[in-house]
């Protein structure tokens, strides 16, 4: 197929030529088409499972006694941990602790009830890793769940001992209770919280390195049309940004409507809020994509120069992690790329199922960039025409 | 002469790297913009002062108190505050506030009148980790207030403080935190996501140096430089991207160790020569890709595809162990994974070589994985009909 012999010279025409140029380029259909596929598929079977359950942990019971025995069960029980291991003393703990066998390590030393019962404190000590906080934050909820419970019944139990009603004994030593409440994604689903975000972030990614590929070969074939006025300039870009967006639009529903319920990703939003969100965004990026695109010389270098970007681009829309971890100026900085706006945006419509008036101030950075980039790939390939860069 | 072989291809390979401007941005340049990149997001290590709304329904001294209680412990600032819970929805769907603190009508009324009463938290599943900081210190600070209740009231019944404390907190817990005792998210953030990066620039910058050479054609001179020894081209290639990113690795452990202030509680010589492995077995991986490619942008498609993906299974966002079995299987799959575990036991929990020398061997495997595509890259850049794929 040639593809100087099709006519350019229309708005049906550069359409098609772009699908072209992407239908005959290997390299290009696997980022432009399938590298959105593949890599959502990828990720939501790495995070599929959702939450951190059955840590295995380490119990040291020193006390050997009807409550320590409880306090052990409920940590079998976990549901986020799992007693693996049952050493004789601290020493083999920490072993089992440094080989990997288990994640923490529950110390309950002798004494434990006799204290209780005598009405003196009781001590018991965790051994937690660090290194890994989702691990930390599983086995020290349900290690102070299951703690805090059994030291609440023998307290009461003790109260009661001493003509305390019960209701009261309760009030006395716990009045005000904390109570709390997850939303839009209840069980806290790894998953659930970052695939919105990398969705997005692998949607301008790919369109970035993708059209600069295409560029490149573009200007290497010399296929520019012969008129070159500002409207016919004009027109082209917008008919190149509606091809991308076409196909990343089927792309994402066929994410949306496979993989989303697959893995039981939450899916509150509207349809028809989160399309006009992600249109708006697609024809951003496409555009931040064809204004790069003049950029480059060799068509392997987008890939080399600009793949490294995606994690911390993940990061600078600081949802993933959270914004005010980091210098607000370098997260100013980083609302120049449209996944930023389109990530927060897009976890509050399509997880949470907010109403574009929520999040408009995202929708208007992103209708701005939309513009300017639309405005900036106009100007990149008249300059381009102008210079004859484009003919080889 | 084996080694003047190796010698007069490393230095034609660094005068391309001098030459390319392409060639010296990834291996010198955008590491180094990475580095600073990661450094710079991840210095403070702490996340604090999320921005929090309440809806105080009972505006009294006691949850005024409550509330700067909560407003003083170092991960939450109360910034907002609502009329009712849906005013404060709107605020957390605009992502103004993180959550949203709920206190009811009565709460005082409740608390003087001796009725267990109860503080609500609505906490967006959409952002774990801020949601995560902001719980831990709501709670803590709810149970600092009603201990502080409980106290008063024991105090007016005649209890002695002491009495009073064991009374209130029956069990202590006390932890030992292992690692990174400071619970200090940069530590446990910046390491691995530095690592990925110079994953992503080891991987492209050896396919790039292998799959240049077939797709400008050049693939015969690059052999005869080497004196047609296949083992002397491939060593003398590889050598100024090990070189450059072990340079890069010691940078970004330079910043860990150094700029950020991590303690290295083990041997920095075998988290050295873990690295070195580490970044041979990435070179591997990748002069395997682009021979069975034999295209230079096919193999940087995959072999950046592979580097990218590895941090997801490295397990640093969520851990290995809790994925299904078939995701925990791929995890296998890359260095990263091995070396990120070698990293946690040198410079967290400072254990010798002997409890992960399987970290190292498995890393080691990696590089096998050259002399089984070997056939096929001599093949390659003999034969010019793989020559010239754009």
């Amino acid at each position: 197929m040639n593809l100087k012999s099709i006519n350019s010279d229309s708005f049906l025409g550069v359409a098609i030529v772009e699908i072209r140029m992407v239908l005959t380029d290997g390299g290009a259909m696997l980022i432009l088409l399938f590298a959105m596929l593949i890599y959502t598929t990828i990720y939501s079977i790495a995070y599929g499972r959702e939450v951190v359950e059955c840590v295995d942990i380490a119990v040291v019971d020193e006390d050997n006694t009807q409550t320590s025995r409880r306090i052990v069960s409920g940590l079998r029980s976990g549901p986020n941990t799992s007693v693996v291991y049952n050493p004789v003393d601290m020493n083999s703990a920490k072993d089992l602790y440094l080989r990997r066998k288990v994640h923490a390590v529950v110390y309950i030393p002798e004494g434990l009830e006799r204290n209780l019962i005598a009405g003196k404190q009781a001590n018991i000590a965790l051994m937690l890793d660090g290194s890994h906080l989702l691990v930390y934050r599983q086995v020290l909820e349900q290690a102070t769940k299951d703690i805090l419970l059994q030291g609440a019944e023998v307290e009461v139990m003790r109260l009661v001992a001493n003509d305390v009603d019960a209701a009261a004994a309760l009030s006395i030593a716990s009045p005000v209770s904390y109570d709390g409440h997850v939303l839009y994604n209840p069980s806290l689903g790894y998953g659930s919280f970052v695939m919105p975000s990398v969705v997005v972030v692998i949607i301008q990614q790919t369109l970035v390195i993708g059209l600069a590929m295409v560029g490149v070969r573009r200007r290497n074939l010399g296929l520019y049309p012969k008129a070159n006025s500002l409207l016919i300039t004009t027109r082209n870009v917008i008919a190149k940004i509606l091809v991308y967006v076409v196909i990343y639009s089927v792309n994402l529903t066929i994410v949306l409507l496979t993989i989303w319920p697959l893995f039981g990703f939450p899916n509150a939003g509207k349809p028809i809020a989160i399309a006009i969100l992600m249109l708006i965004y697609m024809v951003a990026a496409t555009a931040l994509g064809l204004t790069l695109s003049h950029l480059f010389t060799r068509r392997e270098a987008p890939l080399m120069l600009l793949l490294w970007s995606s994690v911390p681009i993940l990061l600078l829309a600081g949802v993933s992690y959270p914004h005010e971890a980091f210098p607000e100026w370098l997260y100013t900085i980083g609302r120049i790329f449209p996944s930023s706006s389109a990530v927060s945006a897009f976890v509050m419509v399509g997880t949470a199922g907010a109403s574009l008036w929520d999040v408009r101030s995202d929708i208007l950075q992103l209708l701005l960039l939309a513009v300017i980039y639309t405005v900036c790939a106009i100007a990149a390939e008249k300059y381009c025409l102008m210079r004859k860069n484009c003919h080889k | 002469m084996f080694v003047r072989s190796v010698l007069s291809v490393f230095k034609r390979e660094l005068r391309e790297v001098a030459k390319s401007r392409l060639y010296l941005a990834v291996l010198v340049l955008l590491p180094l913009v990475m580095l600073s990149l990661f450094t710079v997001m991840f210095y403070r290590g702490t996340i604090d002062e999320l921005p929090i709304t309440v809806v105080d329904n009972d505006r009294t001294p006691m949850s005024r108190q409550l509330c700067s209680m909560i407003d003083a412990t170092p991960g939450v600032e109360i910034a907002f505050s609502a009329q009712s819970i849906g005013d404060a929805e709107r605020q957390l769907l605009s992502s103004e506030a993180l959550a949203v603190l709920y206190i009811k009508r009565g709460f005082e009324s409740d608390i003087y009148a001796g009725i267990p009463t109860k503080v609500e938290c609505y906490l967006p599943g959409t952002n774990i980790s801020a949601s995560g900081v902001i719980e831990r210190d709501i709670q803590q600070a709810v149970l600092t207030f009603s201990s502080g209740v409980a106290l008063n009231r024991m105090a007016a019944m005649g209890i002695g403080h002491s009495q009073a404390m064991v009374n209130i907190m029956p069990i202590k817990i006390l932890t030992n935190t292992i690692g990174n005792p400071y619970i200090n998210y940069g530590y446990y953030l910046a390491p691995v996501f530095m690592f990925m990066g110079v994953v992503i620039f080891i991987v492209v910058s050896t396919v790039y140096a292998f799959g240049r050479e077939l797709r400008y054609a050049t693939a015969r001179e690059w052999l005869s430089t080497a004196n047609d020894s296949l083992a002397a081209a491939v060593v003398g290639k590889m050598l100024p991207t090990t070189i450059a990113m072990v340079i890069n690795l010691q940078l970004a452990m330079l910043v860990i160790f150094v700029v950020m202030g991590m303690e290295c509680a083990g041997s920095y010589l075998e988290l050295s020569l873990g690295s070195l492995i580490f970044i041979i077995a990435y070179q591997s991986v990748a002069i395997a890709i682009v021979t069975l490619t034999s295209n230079l942008r096919l193999g940087l498609s995959i072999g950046g595809g592979y580097a990218v993906m590895a941090f997801t299974f490295s397990g640093v966002t969520f851990p290995v162990m809790a994925m299904y079995d078939v995701a925990q299987w791929f995890s296998k799959l890359f260095p990263l994974t091995y070396f990120s575990n070698i990293f946690v036991d040198k410079a967290m929990l400072g254990v010798g070589i002997s409890y992960d020398i399987g970290d190292y061997l498995a890393m080691t495997v990696f590089v096998l994985l050259v002399p089984l595509v070997w056939r096929r890259l001599s093949r390659v850049v003999g034969d010019s009909k793989y020559w010239c794929r754009d």
